[in-house]
């Protein structure tokens, strides 16, 4: 394995919008082949990331045996990856409980 | 007096309930739909191979929508199919679902959080054939209103596939919406849907209904109202439909 790190820049190797689950599955496939230890995951360009690709990524980078470094994380992508850490932490979510049942028929 | 969201439901069931039964499905009483409306009476047409009639005054991309041979390459129709085998195609159709909404409704981090949860929830889950997505603008009532439907396993289908526990299928959109997912090996799971309701019911003042199989729930900053549907309101597959009002949320404070 080469010692130097390799950089990738997330929003051209996917997309600047990183919306669905099996695209973090498919980006860590990608990482996996790259012949160094470590890797950059640049994230400059990128708008957007859903609850699903964070989590996804998250649960691929603990699997990695490679050391996955982010860079250049915008607010509301370092938002996602914050809610996602703590509902694992603080897994409450909003309860919703109806007063009413009510049969159509 | 049902909330709007579940009467346009209804108006689908009405529809495909006076259907005779013959190769044309008549539409001509109807002048207006709206998108919870449209979506299921789309999926009724394709899974029947009918033919419709449909009112001379409605809404031209209505007319487009209901009649596949129309509708390819109108760009500018506020609808569009996901289809299972083509995933590369997603991001795209989701681009062109938001270029057609408006950032006002929601805000457009907002927007994207909505359209990406649920289809991935329609990629993950239903094992769909078919699945539509509309987004309408209604500017003088002051809200968009953006429907999902596919007709996939359903969400009690799913649960019951994944040997989870429910009492009815009421009950089983429920405990969808308050997070329990068939994927929840660690209770990380099922934070989409229930997410959702979050932003666009207490972030955005919206309303959010859901209805699959014979179970439904409608929820707004009012009570939240559950429905057991019986047979002639029974939707084979999974309905998701929200009205957004115009406003701008903060996604981060409901995540």
């Amino acid at each position: 394995m080469n010692k130097t790190a390799e950089k990738i820049e997330i929003s051209k190797t996917l997309s600047p919008r990183l919306g669905f689950r099996d695209s973090a599955v498919d980006l860590f496939h990608l990482l996996e082949k790259i012949p160094s230890d470590t890797v950059e995951v640049d994230f400059t360009g990128v708008t957007f990331m859903s609850r699903s690709f964070a989590h996804e990524y998250l649960q691929q980078k603990k699997k990695s045996e490679k050391k996955i470094v982010e860079l250049n994380v915008p607010d509301n992508v370092d938002s996602m990856f914050h809610a996602v850490l703590e509902s694992i932490k603080n897994p409450d979510k909003l309860k919703v409980r109806p007063s009413r049942i009510i049969s159509l028929s | 007096m049902e909330p709007e969201l579940v009467n346009n439901f209804s108006k689908f069931c009405e529809i495909r309930a006076n259907h005779n039964g013959s190769e044309y499905l008549d539409l001509t009483h109807h002048k207006f739909f709206y998108p919870t409306t449209l979506l299921p009476t789309l999926g009724f047409i394709i899974e029947n191979s009918l033919k419709v009639r449909v009112n001379p005054n409605v809404h031209g991309y209505v007319s487009i929508i209901l009649n596949p041979s129309k509708r390819r390459k109108k760009s500018y129709v506020p609808f569009r199919e996901l289809t299972p085998d083509d995933k590369s195609a997603r991001d795209q159709i989701l681009q062109e679902i938001l270029k057609l909404t408006d950032e006002s409704y929601g805000g457009i981090e907002a927007l994207d959080y909505l359209v990406y949860e649920l289809t991935n929830n329609i990629y993950e889950h239903s094992e769909f054939e078919r699945a539509f997505i509309m987004a309408q603008k209604y500017p003088k009532k002051n809200f968009i209103e953006i429907c999902f439907f596919d007709n996939g396993i359903s969400i009690p289908g799913n649960f019951l596939r994944h040997e989870i526990h429910y009492e009815n299928d009421a009950d089983a959109i429920d405990k969808a919406v308050n997070g329990i997912s068939t994927k929840d090996e660690f209770r990380h799971r099922g934070w989409g849907i229930n997410t959702i309701v979050n932003i666009f019911t207490k972030g955005a003042n919206g309303e959010i209904f859901i209805a699959s199989r014979n179970g439904a729930i409608y929820i707004s900053s009012n009570d939240p109202l559950l429905y057991k549907l019986g047979d002639k309101y029974r939707i084979d597959g999974t309905l998701i439909s929200l009205r957004i009002p115009r406003g701008y949320v903060n996604i981060s404070s409901y995540l």
